[in-house]
C-alpha cells in the first residue's frame, strides 16, 4: 500500500458517517484523488482543519491501487483563504473554479499545470481581483493546458494575420477575418482579443477593463470550455440569482 | 443467506455509520429477539416517515397532526413561553438540539437546511432565504444571531445574510469564540457552544 506525500487543494468534502468525511483533492502529480478522512468531522480531529474545501494542505495519503478511495492520514493546512469566506460573491466564484477543476482535471494528462493554475486563480480571487477576470484567466489557461486554445491571430481561410476583431468557430477551434468567416461563428471585439492575449501578464490583469471587453472574452472562453469539457456547472448562475434576491424589495418576494 | 435477511442488511447498510459487520449483528439480533421488538422498530420507522415533516415556520423538524390541512409547526414555534425578540439562525435541525441542550438561548430558531454550496448548486434561493427575509420583516425581533459554522461556507452564507437583512434595520450578531476553525457546529461540546453564543459579535 504505497504512502504518498503530496500537496493538495481540497475541492470538496462530504460527510461520511457521524465523524468522517470523504474529501476530493486536486494534487500536482495524481490529479483528482478521493480519500476517506477519518474523524474529520470531530472538532479536534487530526484531519478536521485539513478537510475543508478551498484549503491547501500538505497531505499524507495511502493510495490503494485498484481502489477508488485513498485514505488521508495526515493533512497540514498550508494555506486557508480568509477573504473568500467573508465575501459571498468571491466564495461562489471560488466554488465555480473548484467545480471546473473537478470536472476537467479528472481526465487531465498534465495535472501539475492544472494544479498550479487553480492555486494561482484562487490567490488572485483572494487578493481581490474581479471574479470575472479571474474566471477568464483560469479558463483561458486551462484550455491552453489541454491543448484546446485556438490560434486567434491567423485566418483559417486565407492564412493571413488577423489583427483586431476576429470571428471564431468554437467547434473547429478556428479564427477568421470577419469578411472571410463562414456563418454561425462568434464575433470577438478587438478589446477582448487584446485582453485574452495579455492575460498572463500581471499588468494586464491589474489594469481597468471595461465590462463589455471582459464579458465578450468571458463568453468565448465559457463556450469553448463548455464545448470541450464535460462541465456539470451546477454552480453557474448562483451568484446572479443571489444578487437578484438582494435587489428585489422584500415586499415583492413571491410567496 | 435467505432473501429477507439479505434485504434487511442491504437497507441497514445505507444508514450512516453502519457497515457490513454492524448490519449483520443487528440482523441476527432481530432474528433471535422477540418479534415484538422488530414490530416496534418497524412501526417507529414508518411513523417517523409519516408523521415528521419540516416546520412550516422555521424549518426545524416537527410532528404532523392527523389534520392534513394544518401545516406542520415544531414544538419551539408553538411554545408561547419562548422569547419573541431573538432569532437564532442555524444550518441543520440537529443544530437546534445542540443549542437547546446548552439552555443559554430561549428565543426562536430558523433552520437553513444547509449552507451555500456551489458544487451542489445550493445558493440563496435553494436555502429559501426569501422566506427567511419575509419572516424577519413581518416579526419584531430585536436581534438576529447567525450561528453558521466558522468555515468559508458558513462565513460566506453569514455574509450574504448580513447583506440581505441589513435593510430591515435589525441588530445582527454572529457567534464567534469557542468553536475551533473548520469544525461543524454540531460536533462542538456544550461548553464551546455556550462560549460561542456568549461571545457573539456585531456584524456591522
Ligand atoms: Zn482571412
Ligand atoms: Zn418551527
Amino acid at each position: 500500500m504505497p504512502l504518498v506525500k503530496t500537496e493538495a487543494i481540497v475541492l470538496a468534502a462530504r460527510p461520511l458517517g457521524d465523524t468522517s468525511k470523504i474529501v476530493v483533492l486536486l494534487t500536482p502529480r495524481r490529479g483528482v484523488v478521493r480519500a476517506v478522512a477519518k474523524g474529520a468531522r470531530r472538532p479536534k480531529g487530526r484531519l478536521t482543519g485539513g478537510s475543508v474545501p478551498l484549503r491547501r494542505i500538505e497531505a499524507l495519503l495511502y493510495v490503494r491501487e485498484g481502489r477508488e478511495l485513498a485514505v488521508l492520514s495526515e493533512a497540514q493546512v498550508v494555506w486557508a483563504p480568509r477573504e473568500l469566506g467573508s465575501d459571498w460573491r468571491r466564495y461562489l466564484s471560488a466554488g465555480r473554479l473548484l467545480e471546473t477543476a473537478l470536472a476537467v482535471s479528472a481526465e487531465g494528462d498534465n495535472p501539475a499545470a492544472d494544479y498550479h493554475l487553480l492555486l494561482d486563480a484562487l490567490r488572485l480571487l483572494e487578493g481581490g481581483l474581479d471574479a470575472g477576470l479571474v474566471r477568464l484567466f483560469y479558463l483561458r489557461q486551462l484550455l491552453a493546458n489541454h491543448g484546446l486554445w485556438p490560434e486567434l491571430g491567423r485566418c483559417a481561410v486565407c492564412g493571413g494575420t488577423v489583427e483586431g476583431a476576429v470571428d471564431i468557430d468554437i467547434a473547429a477551434g478556428a479564427a477568421y477575418h470577419p469578411e472571410h468567416a463562414p456563418d454561425a461563428v462568434r464575433s470577438l471585439g478587438a478589446g477582448s482579443v487584446r485582453l485574452l492575449a495579455g492575460l498572463h501578464r500581471p499588468a494586464v490583469l491589474r489594469a481597468r477593463q471595461s465590462r463589455e471587453v471582459v464579458e465578450g472574452a468571458l463568453d468565448l472562453v465559457e463556450r469553448l470550455a463548455a464545448y470541450h469539457f464535460d462541465l456539470r456547472n451546477r454552480s453557474a448562475g448562483l451568484d446572479a440569482r443571489a444578487q437578484a434576491l438582494l435587489d428585489r424589495p422584500e415586499d415583492e418576494s413571491p410567496l | 443467506m435467505v432473501p429477507s435477511l439479505k434485504r434487511l442488511l442491504a437497507a441497514l447498510r445505507r444508514l450512516p455509520g453502519v457497515g457490513a459487520k454492524s448490519a449483520q449483528r443487528i440482523g441476527y439480533h432481530l432474528l433471535r429477539a422477540e418479534k415484538s421488538e422488530s414490530y416496534e422498530l418497524a412501526r417507529s420507522i414508518v411513523n417517523l416517515a409519516e408523521r415528521v415533516a419540516l416546520c412550516s415556520i422555521c424549518g426545524n423538524i416537527a410532528e404532523t397532526t392527523a389534520d392534513e390541512n394544518r401545516r406542520p409547526v415544531c414544538e419551539i414555534c408553538s411554545d408561547p413561553e419562548r422569547d419573541e425578540e431573538r432569532l437564532l439562525i442555524v444550518e441543520e435541525p440537529y443544530n437546534v438540539e445542540s443549542f437547546e441542550r446548552t439552555g443559554v438561548f430561549n428565543g426562536r430558531y430558523h433552520v437553513l437546511g444547509g449552507l451555500f454550496d456551489p458544487l451542489a448548486g445550493i445558493g440563496a434561493e435553494e436555502l429559501g432565504l426569501d422566506k427567511l427575509r419575509r419572516r424577519i420583516a413581518e416579526a419584531a425581533y430585536n436581534e438576529i444571531i447567525l450561528a453558521t459554522s466558522p468555515t468559508a461556507a458558513g462565513e460566506a452564507t453569514a455574509a450574504y445574510l448580513r447583506e440581505l437583512l441589513e435593510p430591515l434595520n435589525v441588530r445582527l450578531t454572529r457567534i464567534a469564540v469557542g468553536l475551533s476553525a473548520g469544525a461543524d457546529v454540531d460536533y462542538a461540546d456544550e461548553v464551546s457552544l455556550r462560549l460561542a453564543v456568549e461571545g457573539r459579535r456585531e456584524m456591522h
